[in-house]
């Protein structure tokens, strides 16, 4: 047969598999079943025809063209699954406190992250043993403006300056959250993050509860008593799911580096999110329960929050963290390893 | 049946590597050649091949999606604004400050907290309701992949997105360039690109930071259009295959050198066809015992001619075993 003939031949069914892959992928509403059924028909045709072309002799922009057809269908057939919202809740509740209560990078961020913060408010309240150490680490001018924010405090916000700080501080501290999850990728940077704010941190709690700062050291307590379980809880997340990638692309564990890294991302996906939800709730009650002057909002009931709070988080990931039974896997399970492998 | 089970098997690697694939007759052969291709085997046991797209074109949708998803945000968000201030003023509204304060501060969290949704998550909500594109890749004709060829999912999408923030690095700010000493954490600081661009130029499926942790790979999927064979208004093409004789055969390597000539011939010029066409002319002018003096680009088009515009003879070495040609059908 001459090629001229085949080609023409076979040219209506490539273009209607074009016309099927447009409507596709565009998707403005559900295709039909027989139309589905016609896709599948004429992708394993051209699929046999791409098999064939060396066969054919097909001049080689044919062949080009062909592949071409042959990988946009491809790609309509194996389509992205779309978010499943019903496993959202196995995720949230089953798979995410087990991964963050057996992880040892959760654990190492922890350890790094509290203990920096001890150390540092420790040296910086005690003045015998290093007595610069606050001025030193945060700088005078910051220190002073510190106490000059705290002592004028007192009457709070109003209501709609609280609800616009909420996003504010999502905004923000969210965004820092993440970013400090970024920059552990490679490692180093991400552990000078999180020492850098652990030590920062550490020598403000510490400059501010020394007794000379009366006034300013007990309206800073008060605002930062109710969202601190929220938000220190998510710094130590985010860096601690940082540092299982970074741990899994230095210590592979027989694995490819790019298959160890993979399997970081996906071990370390649950426990970032768990970091920013934590940022939002925190930033929620910076925003609400923090600011509010002690006539409305008053100091027991601040405790009060961070209790509850720190409660509802051991609850998280003591209660649920633990694999009370071994079936569900806290590591990603076999199947992806599998896919990956 | 799975998804594991179904997963495409994927040959990508280095040249060396990718040069022993062409033997298993799998591939087409020119896939072994090109360095942005990726084959792929899909479970329909087909191979073909997929362009893997460079830097410059993503980076161009990038910035299309920046475009879109910061600016359009911002447009509606201060068309709202004023919408809203305009209705309000139209009907005379008498609130008290304090309601009004609490309002614009629903506000503003509400443009703050969409400004972030935007920032982090647009790529990764588009990614996976589009299947690997989003508005700036769409437009340019790019899709997000597994490494295997097998569409993304929504792990994977967020994953990249969240790792284009150490792509961007290192952030520059432009009061360097002034002579100014910025302060740490200066809000004014442009992202050079530089480390994903390096990471993409030392990694073989172009892989920026965030393909790397996801496992993704970005593949240029243009909409090609269906080819044409040449059409040979010169009588004399037909007339000069004839007198080839009937049984030499066009091997199927000489039929695609032939048919890359023809395809250029246009855009070269007498002179450099006739150069091109010299290194083979002579010798079959010799082998078909026609006059020396036949024009050589007319004999390669007769040969053209022959290969893809005439019957071929049947017992065509190439195709011993005849091609079954599947017909379509709607059972």
């Amino acid at each position: 047969m001459k090629v001229a003939e085949l080609i023409q031949k076979r040219q209506a069914d490539w273009s209607e598999l074009e016309r099927l892959i447009s409507e596709l992928s565009s998707r403005v509403r559900k295709v039909e079943s027989i139309k589905l059924r016609r896709f599948g028909v004429l992708y394993r045709n051209a699929c046999a025809d791409l098999a064939l072309v060396t066969a054919y002799q097909l001049p080689p922009d044919t062949t080009a063209y062909l592949h071409d057809l042959v990988a946009r269908a491809h790609n309509q057939l194996y389509r992205s699954e779309s978010f499943q919202y019903q496993q959202w809740l196995f995720v949230l509740f089953i798979e995410t406190p087990r991964r963050i209560f057996c992880d040892p990078c959760v654990h190492i961020a922890m350890l790094i992250f509290w203990g920096l913060f001890g150390l540092s408010a420790w040296l910086s309240y005690e003045q015998i043993l290093w007595p610069e150490f606050a001025t030193s680490v945060v700088g005078e001018e910051q220190l002073e403006a510190f106490v000059q924010m705290y002592s004028q405090f007192g009457d709070g916000r109003g209501a709609g300056g609280n609800v616009a700080m909420t996003g504010f501080y999502v905004f923000n501290n969210a965004g820092i959250g993440l970013a400090c999850f970024v920059s552990m990728l490679f490692f180093l940077p991400g552990l000078v993050t999180l020492s850098f704010n652990a030590v920062y941190l550490g020598a403000v709690f510490g400059f501010m509860f020394r007794p000379e700062n009366g006034e300013a050291g007990a309206n800073f307590q008060n605002f930062v008593t109710a969202h601190g379980p929220f938000e220190l809880t998510a710094i130590i997340l985010s860096a601690g799911a940082g540092l299982r990638i970074g741990h899994k692309w230095l210590f592979t564990g027989g694995l490819r580096r790019a298959d160890a890294l993979k399997l970081g991302g996906r071990e370390a996906l649950p426990i970032v999110m768990c970091a920013v939800v934590l940022f939002v709730l925190a930033a929620l009650v910076e925003a609400f329960v923090s600011p509010g002057a002690s006539a409305i909002v008053p100091w027991w009931v601040k405790g009060m929050v961070a209790v509850g709070s720190s409660g509802l988080l051991m609850f998280y990931f003591i209660i649920l963290g633990y694999p009370w039974n071994r079936r569900a896997l806290p590591r990603a399970s076999a199947r992806q390893v599998e896919g990956m492998l | 049946m799975s998804l594991a089970d179904r997963r495409t098997q994927t040959k990508v690697g280095p040249r060396w590597d990718r040069r022993e694939q062409g033997a298993d007759g799998l591939q087409a052969p020119n896939a072994t050649v090109l360095d942005t291709q990726l084959t792929i085997e899909t479970p329909e046991h087909i191979s073909f091949a997929f362009h893997i797209a460079g830097p410059f074109r993503r980076l161009m949708a990038y910035l299309l999606d920046l475009l879109i998803s910061q600016f359009l945000y911002w447009l509606i968000v201060i068309c709202l604004m004023f919408a809203v201030s305009y209705f309000a003023m139209s009907i005379q509204m008498a609130i008290s400050p304090e309601v009004a304060e609490f309002l614009a501060g629903i506000a503003m969290a509400l443009v703050l907290i969409g400004s972030f949704c935007v920032t982090w998550f647009y790529g990764a909500y588009a990614e996976t309701k589009w299947n690997g594109q989003t508005f700036g890749k769409r437009l340019l004709s790019l899709r997000v992949l597994s490494t295997d060829g097998s569409a993304i999912d929504s792990s994977q999408a967020t994953l990249r997105n969240f790792f284009r923030l150490l792509d961007l690095m290192p952030f520059v700010s432009p009061l360097l360039l002034v002579g100014m000493e910025p302060e740490w954490g200066d809000a004014l600081s442009v992202p050079t690109l530089g480390l994903g661009l390096l990471i993409m130029a030392s990694t073989a499926r172009f892989s920026r930071a965030g393909d790397w942790v996801a496992g993704t790979m970005v593949v240029f999927e243009p909409q090609l259009l269906p080819s044409r064979l040449a059409d040979f208004t010169d009588s004399r093409v037909a007339s000069l295959a004839s007198l080839i004789p009937g049984d030499f055969q066009v091997s199927s390597s000489f039929s695609q050198c032939l048919a890359h000539y023809v395809s250029r011939r246009a855009y070269l010029g007498p002179a450099r066809c006739q150069e091109i066409a010299n290194h083979l002319v002579p010798l079959l002018l010799e082998r078909f015992q026609l006059p020396r003096d036949t024009d050589s680009d007319l004999l390669m088009c007769a040969l053209y001619h022959r290969a893809f515009l005439s019957t071929s003879q049947e017992q065509d070495s190439d195709t011993l075993i005849r091609p079954f040609v599947p017909e379509a059908q709607v059972v």
